[in-house]
């Protein structure tokens, strides 16, 4: 059984396996211009004496820093430009942001199939791109998580039926969950650097071809020699990136089969493709370079060729997913779409909304229903999505009033949204609070917290978080400018009561791994191992959990020690921390440090936490919270428990 | 020997340079392309505010059977502002369609002011809800409109700042990156033409 943590630590194999594929690339093209340049430019001297003339340093030096500084140059600033964001990707291929407050029922369909994956999968709501585009075709982009976006052609829209965007959604989220656009970055620059030396090899042949006399002939030679040998390194790289594009389409594919547990989605999307002739492609000049990044095979004379095909066949990605199909592709139509369908399958109970729950995360304990699974189970499903999960995101969602859910879409009102949520129950500091937001904020922006704050507070807390979800797509929408002001208030509202609880500090998460770098803020970058013991810091991360999970000093201590036995395999030495020393802060000084450790040893940490909360048999929202805040700290999206 | 020296001097500099270009062009690229996106999410609230007013002016009729004028000065305004918002929306930045989209709204947010500041004479029109509802939307998609304005507004300035700023108005001029121009507020507009209420 493969999960989340082996599939990124086979991505992250990978990356490093393309970095030593590139440094030998780098390598022989260095030899093979060094020899290039000795030929045209030195060959009496290579005559004269060889061994002096080809070991020469002053040449292989030069010659050296002048490649790698060339392919290093465009590989850097390809890197820097597609992970500027997915955004940047989806404007260069011509899309446009669907707007949260759309009136067609089709967009909406899609911005809600999104929506219920995102909050199944327990990430945040990607920005969705529209593609002008006849075909069926989608891709995903984005360097992290937090910075994706799906991209979705017009044909998808219009040819396609819930179930079968439901699961081309899903395969974008497999690229997504599965660390595959770093990957495909990484492999798009790579190529890029190596065909900025055929660059150079066509502009020196240009540029010669108005001089005269005897430096000509060796430019012309110089820049074809140049030309062919970046050509011959790009031929390759496209080889490399188009295997690697296979092995994870396939496993895109099993995953969208896996998390909407429907064969018929995807596999309805593949047909469709073969039923309308040429359907995938895209014709947006654009396309060729991230064509790997697409659903299906965005140009029509790569399928031709097997080798350099970023996707493998249509016909065996559909018997790999549905093997009892007869071969006959469908005749393929617009589908009707209506307000019910786009709304998504009716929940069968409506989660009771306010039921006289109290308003603010840290008093109440709910039990959630699920978590009848072993705690291999429960880790099991980090980085997944199941229908279960999808159906209660729908529920969730549906428990939440329209006209908040409408808010949450646009910019406007869900910086509101983000303050309602940050107000505090106690009147004494509410009243600070507002008196903050109208002393810093624009009258507008307060009257509309005013508004939304009564639906807020009555809120049910397993919402509260899927809310700020849900909005990060509209928060992106904000100009620099705009979200300088944003985070200022919300750094005023949070500290209003002189401490910083769970719910301010899983905010401060989202923002500051969803938003902040959008925004150009730079993260605390983490590249340093985890140093002294990890033990302990585990430790004080289970006395955390335990302490917020039980009610009683007992009840706590025996939830401790059952995660740390499980974390150290029967032989704990720590003991629980004091109730004093358990605050948040707790997660910033010893979970942050281990972030950057391996994917097994951030599993080991999960399960401990799995089995600390699930020692009573019961989870809690706000144990799920603090799993889920635990989660996006080591950042492995966490689905609700 | 030093003939080799000198090509790969000259060819580094010159990729460095063209690597420089390109850098600066896909940057106004990326600029021109934000600020359009900042467009579309305008553009959807000022339909949406399109789609409210026939809603509001059937509303009122019933009621205001002695203002013909100023409802069909509203509905004109309001015609007129779709059709320069559509002429916006295919061009966003473009100076002419801005100034046309600016006047265009200025002038509807002033009829609409005349019309709500008469309505507030009709004691039955207030109590009505659906008016209640549509004039609450109403201030709702303006408010909208004006946040969006602004992410619109400061995305053209950035755009603006570097078409203009040494070195990459070389490339602008080259390549035709041609100046965007600003949403006025409408709403300090609409403060100049208030609504002018005589008791006569």
């Amino acid at each position: 059984m493969t999960n989340f943590f082996q599939h990124q630590a086979t991505a992250r194999g990978r990356s490093i396996w393309l970095v030593v594929y590139f440094v030998l690339a780098v390598v022989s093209l260095v030899v093979v211009t060094h020899f290039l340049i000795l030929g045209i430019f030195a060959m009496p001297d290579v005559q004269k004496d060889p061994a002096g003339t080809v070991l020469n340093p002053f040449i292989f030096v030069g010659v050296s820093a002048l490649v790698m500084m060339f392919v290093g140059g465009c590989t850097v600033y390809k890197v820097a430009q597609l992970a500027s964001g997915g955004d940047s990707v989806a404007l260069m291929l011509g899309g446009t942001e669907l707007s949260g407050s759309t009136r067609s029922l089709r967009e909406r369909r899609l911005l809600n199939v999104v929506e219920e994956m995102a909050i199944a999968a327990g990430i945040p709501v990607p920005a969705v791109y529209v593609l002008e585009e006849e075909g069926i075709n989608a891709f995903a982009a984005g360097y992290r998580p937090g910075e994706a976006v799906v991209g979705v052609s017009r044909g998808c829209l219009e040819y396609l039926n819930r179930d079968e965007l439901q699961g081309v959604v899903a395969h974008e989220f497999s690229h997504i969950l599965n660390g595959d656009m770093r990957l495909n970055i990484r492999l798009i620059s790579l190529v890029f650097g190596i065909m900025g030396l055929a660059l150079v090899g066509s502009v020196l042949m240009r540029a010669s071809s108005g001089r005269s006399s005897k430096g000509k002939g060796q430019t012309v030679m110089l820049g074809l020699g140049l030309y062919i040998i970046g050509s011959a390194g790009a031929f390759f790289g496209n080889l490399i990136k188009a295997a690697v594009s296979r092995q994870r389409e396939f496993l895109a594919d099993a995953s969208a089969v896996q998390f909407t547990r429907n064969p018929d989605g995807i596999g309805g999307a593949l047909k469709k493709i073969g039923g309308l002739n040429d359907a995938a492609n895209i014709k947006n000049p654009n396309a060729a370079e991230v064509s790997h990044m697409f659903f299906a095979d965005a140009l029509l004379s790569r399928r031709l060729t097997s080798m350099f095909a970023t996707h493998p066949p249509l016909e065996l990605r559909i018997r790999r997913v549905d093997p009892n199909w007869d071969g006959e592709y469908p005749d393929v139509r617009r589908a009707g779409v209506d307000k019910a369908e786009a709304d998504g399958p009716k929940p069968k109970r409506k989660l009771e909304f306010g039921d006289s729950l109290p308003t603010l995360p840290g008093m109440p304990q709910l039990p959630l229903p699920v978590l009848a699974a072993t705690a291999e189970e429960v880790v099991g499903r980090v980085g997944t999505i199941t229908p279960e999960q999808t159906a209660y995101a729908t529920e969730l969602r549906d428990s939440i009033p329209e006209f908040l859910l409408e808010a949450a879409r646009e910019p406007f009102s869900a910086r509101a949204l983000m303050y309602c949520l940050l107000m505090d129950p106690k009147s004494e500091i509410r009243t600070v609070q507002l008196g903050r937001l109208e002393a810093g904020a624009e009258a507008k922006d307060f009257q509309e917290t005013l508004r939304l704050a009564g639906a807020v507070t009555a809120l049910q807390d397993a919402a509260r978080l899927p809310l700020v979800d849900l909005a990060i797509p509209a928060l992106r929408r904000m100009s620099p400018g705009q979200y300088e002001t944003f985070r200022l208030l919300i750094e005023q509202l949070a500290s209003a009561d002189l401490s910083i609880s769970l719910f301010e500090y899983m905010l401060f998460c989202v923002l500051e791994r969803h938003l902040d770098v959008g925004f150009g803020r730079k993260p605390d970058k983490l590249t340093k191992p985890p140093t002294g013991d990890v033990a302990e810091s585990v430790a004080g991360v289970l006395s955390l959990l335990a302490w917020e999970g039980n009610d009683s000093e007992h009840e706590a201590r025996e939830a401790f020690t059952a995660g740390m036995k499980h974390y150290t395999r029967g032989n704990n030495t720590h003991s629980i921390l004091p109730r004093e020393a358990c605050g948040v802060e707790i997660l910033d000084q010893k979970l942050r440090p281990l972030a950057s450790s391996s994917m097994g040893a951030k599993r080991r940490i999960l399960l401990a936490c799995v089995e600390c909360i699930a020692y009573d048999r019961k989870a809690t929202v706000r144990e799920a919270e603090l799993y889920r805040a635990i989660g996006d700290v080591l950042g492995c999206p966490i689905p609700p428990l | 020997m030093p003939t080799v020296v000198i090509a790969a001097i000259v060819g580094g500099a010159l990729l460095l340079l063209l690597l420089f270009l390109v850098v600066i062009y896909n940057s106004l690229v990326a600029l021109r392309n934000h600020f359009k996106n900042a467009f579309a999410q305008i553009d959807v609230q000022l339909r949406r505010r399109y789609d409210l007013i026939p809603n509001l002016v059937e509303t009122v009729k019933g009621y205001m059977t002695h203002e013909r004028e100023t409802l069909d000065a509203v509905i004109q305004a309001r015609n007129s502002a779709m059709s320069a918002g559509q002429k916006a929306a295919a061009n966003p930045g473009n100076p002419e369609a801005m100034t046309n989209l600016n006047q265009a709204e200025a002038q509807l947010t002033g009829s609409l002011g005349r019309l709500i500041a008469l309505s507030e004479a009709y004691p039955d029109l207030k109590a009505n809800t659906t008016m209640a509802s549509l004039q609450e939307e109403l201030s709702t998609t303006e408010n909208k409109i004006g946040f969006a304005r602004q992410a619109y507004n400061d995305s053209v300035t950035a755009y603006n700042i570097k078409r203009e700023s040494f070195p990459s108005s070389l490339v602008a001029g080259t390549f035709g990156f041609t100046e965007a121009k600003l949403l006025e507020s409408i709403d300090t507009q609409a403060q100049r033409e208030a609504p002018k209420v005589s008791f006569k």
